[in-house]
């Protein structure tokens, strides 16, 4: 049972004049697969390097087990950690790579072989354990990034971007090995990743952060569909969220420049009770809810938007549409047997009662 | 199953551009007019009797059998080994740390590094000529002043004296191979020493087992270099002591210069610089043959 | 490839230029006839200029071009090498001198006018280490040695006459020991200097043909040399604490300064020390080497002698220059500048500091220093300096003079080869 708990961490660093993480918190719970997710410079990685030791932490409290843990050295945090480029040691081999962090507590060498043989056989190394990392592919390296780790025993994995130099296919084969991992070490890991594909795949939990502060904590399903701003809207998701600024009038949102929409009932209510009536305010609406069949114009008729396709990529099972009505441009997610050739003109419903509302100002969601 | 004649495919129009010639042969011929031939005189002299001007006749190998009986050139030879020795092992061990010292995150980092690099540009000449008239006036006097009986007196005046000559090859030494190791340290990726800090290392693990061993090429530079450059000192020797008291601080190089020139054993010390050579090419191919084995072993 | 042999043209011709322009340089002069003039020491350039001066003035188509480098004997051996001996040479009477000479390049000068104004002992010292017995350098400055002592000191002292006997120069020695201050100032870092005490002792007290015997393996030094060792270390007993750390130029400081009273070395020590502090007062006498006054002489060298090359092609003009130099007027400017004497017959020197030397160099009673005659590479000052550094370790006399002797006589078997 480890409960690892981070209470109003921040993070300055010299000469900086602001904070690169500030009032971090977060509660992990037993066995958790959590996930920092974020753009470039927003602080996911310096916070998981506090959790590891490698940085120090500016203000506030790293608790692990109940016991604050700020000031202890990283050998002995009990936790093991996958950097994004291995840093694996260029001069020994992989067999020795693995067994390093255990000869250094001096355990007894077939105590040592056990554990490596052990790692090796479910990383699938058992065949490399004699070469050097310059003699190994970029997977492989990766592994054995992964097998050091895992032969320390420890009560928290940490993994920094650990897929990021790896080609597309690979990364969703090693993906699958880490969710694999996960369920069978059933130790805590947090991962730290740029990738939102990952995030929502892999994660039992996902910390979204911006800028240094954490934008939301929640399951893949409560980030998507209950974003609780702006950006962590636009964030989740590929391709992102389209938005819109409008204007709530009579029942209905439009920008002025082509998009006028109707409003459902129950979001109405909602909206007219916070007082944004008459009032600007961003519409956020996925791709996937703008629709083309029939069956959705004749659904939504008062949603419904004329619009010329300007360009069409085919992904298999969809369709990209990216589309304008008036000076509004957007992307719409389609069926692909719903083909539309550039330059169409045709007919979209939005669904509306699957639409976000944000306030213009602190880009909060409405609700 | 056809056979075809392989041809060698003809390279239209790719010669070597006649500029690179340009920047090579004259370069090439000076430096066979200026060292090479010289070097072969000196070779063919080495088996003749030449005082340098005069009758001479060939010897053959006399010259180098009497080198084995002299005692003055035996010692030399014995005397420049263990100078090597240690000038070599005392050298790189405090270059390194203090290489060591200067990777870290001090304060001043940059001054420091100048600071170090200074006495590289300094000539050795003018450097034994400086701790000449330090061991001489300004350290028996702080020494008389102070009542340090041992600091009291010439250093270069006693049995001593090699260790004064010492002392300053290693403060001009240590400026160059701190360099190359501090070249070394800095390509060392710093995300290993952050997976070694969660391994648990201790510093001087961290030394042997990670950094020793990845700047092992350049550990190879400064070793071959360390120990021909000070096979052949001569330098600081002429500045301080002039090969004394007695012969006690004659190097090879210094006993080829006094004998050779000053003394007219211009042949037999053509010999010796024959010997030289090949003592110092042996040394360096073995070095050299030893160190990149290591390297290789160690990736 | 063509842009390769425009390049190549060009630095060609541009060689070939400088070359031609060199050429042309040095046939510029061709009325005007100029004289290389090399000496082996470089404290006197600043007569020698003055001299050539005022030659030039008296002839002015001659010109006289001086070149004096560190390492002469080294340059020497090679314009020998080279076959390009200079057209006047000043050497000292010793190797250098010894080694043009052998090679048959200089004009033999014993029947110019000039040489039967010179001392036949000083002559002599030439001809005895020529080949074939021939004066082919004319002896033209001597240099002393002796004791160079400091006035003041030895009346501080209360020393009122000079030492002649050996005894008596321990016995002042005590004196000034007792008074604190240093007796003699032995800068034996330079390892030359030892020689300046080495070879008076060795003059007195070993006859002038032992050398001949030795060269011919008729005797040793561990068989000839005791007395002169045991004499060598007693000095060193009453020298500064740090004798062999000391450089030459910090002990004639030493001596300028009066924290010393002694130097045992030449008169040039006096020029020498006047720089340190140009109003001391300084006097030389006689190295009292032995108890019986009479058997002591001044060890005294040639400093300079001139020499012309046989193969020069002013001849006439070289002979003009070294009988310029050779005048009463400029042997007596020599003498002045340089604190010197003169082999000339009848040229004093009347320099206060040399008072105490000046009558016997006159009366021609000196004797030259051993290591003239000494094997080219024979370096007695190795084994001295190897004694100095046993002395200070502490070990024994006896033991000391054993091994220095037994170390002489090796090095020299080696050096005395052919």
């Amino acid at each position: 049972m480890v409960e690892i708990n981070l209470k109003h961490i921040y993070k300055e660093y010299d000469g900086n004049d602001s904070y690169s993480v500030s009032d971090f918190n977060l509660d992990i719970k037993d066995k958790e697969f959590i996930v920092f997710v974020g753009p470039s410079g927003c602080g996911k990685s310096t916070t998981l390097r506090m959790i590891a030791g490698l940085e120090d932490i500016s203000k506030g409290d790293l608790v692990m087990d109940g016991k604050v843990i700020n000031d202890l050295a990283p050998k002995d945090r009990d936790i093991a950690m996958v950097f994004q480029n291995y840093a694996l040691y260029p001069n020994m081999t992989v067999f020795d790579n693995m067994g390093f962090g255990l000869s250094i507590k001096k355990m007894p060498k077939d105590e040592i072989k056990k554990r490596v043989d052990n790692a090796a056989e479910i990383l699938g190394l058992t065949d490399f354990l004699q070469r050097k990392p310059a003699a190994l592919s970029g997977g492989q390296r990766q592994r054995v990034a992964l097998g050091r780790a895992i032969v320390r025993d420890a009560k928290l994995f940490l993994l920094d971007e650990p897929l990021s130099n790896l080609d597309a296919k690979l990364r969703v084969d090693m993906r699958t090995q880490i969710a694999q991992l996960h369920q069978r070490l059933q130790t805590n890991m947090i991962y730290v990743t740029h990738d939102q594909v990952e995030a929502m795949t892999m994660a039992d939990r996902i910390v979204i952060m911006n800028d240094g502060k954490i934008q939301q904590v929640g399951t893949p399903d409560e980030l998507y569909n209950k974003p609780t701003n702006k950006f962590v809207a636009g964030f989740m998701g590929s391709p992102s969220m389209n938005f819109f600024d409008a204007e709530l009038k009579n029942g209905r949102v439009s920008n002025g420049r082509g998009l006028d929409v109707a409003v459902p009932e129950g979001r109405l209510k909602v909206l007219r009770e916070k007082g944004y009536d008459g009032k600007k305010l961003t519409v956020g609406i996925r791709p996937e809810d703008i629709h083309t069949e029939q069956v959705a114009l004749e659904a939504m008729p008062d949603a419904v938007v004329s619009a010329k396709v300007e360009v069409s990529e085919f992904l298999g099972t969809d369709s990209m549409l990216y589309s304008r009505t008036g000076e509004t441009e957007f992307v719409a997610q389609v069926n692909a047997r719903d083909y539309h050739k550039p330059g169409e003109e045709v007919e979209m419903a939005f669904e509306m009662s699957k639409a976000h509302f944000f306030d213009d100002e602190t880009e909060l969601t409405i609700e | 199953m056809q056979e075809t004649i392989k041809r060698k495919p003809k390279r239209k129009g790719k010669k070597i551009p006649f500029a690179y010639y340009m920047m090579v042969v004259p370069i090439g011929i000076l430096f066979f007019i200026f060292h090479t031939i010289p070097f072969l005189r000196g070779v063919f002299y080495s088996f003749t009797d030449w005082s340098g001007y005069g009758t001479w006749k060939f010897v053959g190998l006399k010259n180098y059998l009497y080198m084995f009986g002299n005692s003055n050139i035996t010692h030399a030879y014995w005397f420049t080994f263990k100078f090597a020795l240690f000038a070599t092992i005392l050298v790189n061990a405090i270059a390194l740390a203090i290489a060591v010292g200067l990777n870290g995150k001090i304060k001043y980092q940059n001054f420091l590094k100048a600071i170090y690099f200074l006495p590289y540009m300094l000539g050795s000449l003018i450097v034994g000529f400086v701790f000449k008239f330090i061991f001489g006036n300004m350290l028996p006097s702080l020494g008389r002043a102070l009542h340090w009986g041992f600091m009291s007196s010439n250093i270069l005046g006693t049995t001593h004296a090699w260790v004064g000559i010492l002392i300053m090859t290693i403060w001009q030494g240590l400026a160059f191979n701190t360099l190359i190791y501090l070249a070394g340290l800095q390509s060392v990726d710093p995300e290993i020493y952050e997976a070694a800090a969660l391994d648990g290392v201790n510093p001087w693990q961290k030394f042997m087992r990670l950094t020793f061993p990845l700047i092992a090429p350049f550990f190879t530079i400064n070793l071959v270099l360390s120990v021909k450059g000070y096979l052949m000192v001569f330098d600081q020797i002429m500045a301080m002591t002039n090969g004394g008291p007695g012969n006690s601080t004659t190097s090879i190089s210094v006993e080829i210069y006094t004998q050779g020139f000053q003394g007219s054993q211009f042949a037999v010390q053509s010999a010796n610089a024959v010997v030289l050579f090949i003592v110092v090419l042996t040394i360096s191919l073995i070095q050299l043959r030893v160190l990149n084995k290591r390297e290789e072993r160690l990736g | 490839m063509k842009k390769g042999t425009k390049l190549l043209a060009v630095s060609a011709s541009l060689i070939a230029l400088s070359l031609v322009t060199t050429a042309c340089g040095n046939s510029s002069s061709s009325k005007k006839t100029t004289l290389q003039f090399f000496s082996t020491k470089t404290e006197n350039a600043p007569t020698y200029k003055k001299m050539i001066a005022s030659f030039e003035k008296k002839n002015p188509d001659i010109k006289v071009q001086l070149s004096s480098p560190s390492n002469a004997g080294t340059v020497l051996k090679s314009d020998l090498a080279k076959n390009s001996i200079p057209d006047v040479m000043a050497v000292g009477g010793d190797v250098n001198y010894q080694q043009i000479q052998k090679a048959g390049v200089l004009v033999d000068m014993s029947k110019e006018s000039f040489t039967k104004n010179t001392m036949p002992q000083y002559q002599k010292m030439i001809t005895s280490i020529s080949k074939g017995g021939k004066l082919d350098a004319v002896p033209y400055a001597t240099n002393a040695s002796g004791i160079v002592y400091n006035k003041a000191l030895f009346k501080k002292a209360g020393i009122t006459k000079t030492p002649t006997t050996w005894d008596e120069l321990i016995a002042d020695a005590k004196t000034l020991k007792a008074k604190g201050i240093t007796p003699f100032e032995l800068p034996f870092q330079d390892s030359w200097t030892t020689m300046g005490v080495f070879n008076q002792l060795s003059s007195n007290m070993v006859g002038s043909s032992w050398i001949k015997e030795r060269k011919n393996n008729k005797t040793t030094f561990a068989s000839t040399y005791k007395p002169v060792m045991t004499k060598y270390l007693e000095i060193s007993k009453y020298a500064q604490k740090d004798y062999m750390g000391t450089t030459y130029n910090d002990g004639t400081k030493a001596l300028a300064e009066g924290k010393a009273a002694m130097m045992i070395n030449g008169n040039f020590v006096i020029p020498q020390a006047k720089t340190s502090k140009k109003d001391v007062d300084l006097d030389m006498f006689k190295l009292p080497v032995n108890n019986d006054a009479s058997k002591n002489k001044v060890t005294s060298g040639i400093d300079v002698a001139l020499a012309v090359s046989k193969n020069s092609k002013n001849k006439a003009a070289a002979m003009k220059f070294v009988k310029f130099m050779m005048t009463d007027k400029n042997a007596k400017l020599y003498n002045k500048e340089q604190f010197s004497f003169s082999a000339i017959k009848g040229i004093d020197q009347n320099a206060a500091s040399l008072k105490g030397i000046s009558a016997d160099l006159a009366k021609g009673d000196v004797v030259n220093y051993p290591d003239h005659y000494y094997p080219d590479g024979f370096d007695m000052t190795q084994v001295l300096t190897q004694t100095g550094v046993n002395q200070t370790k502490g070990m024994s006399d006896a033991t000391n003079i054993t091994k220095s002797l037994k170390k002489a006589d090796s090095a020299f078997k080696s050096a005395n080869v052919k």
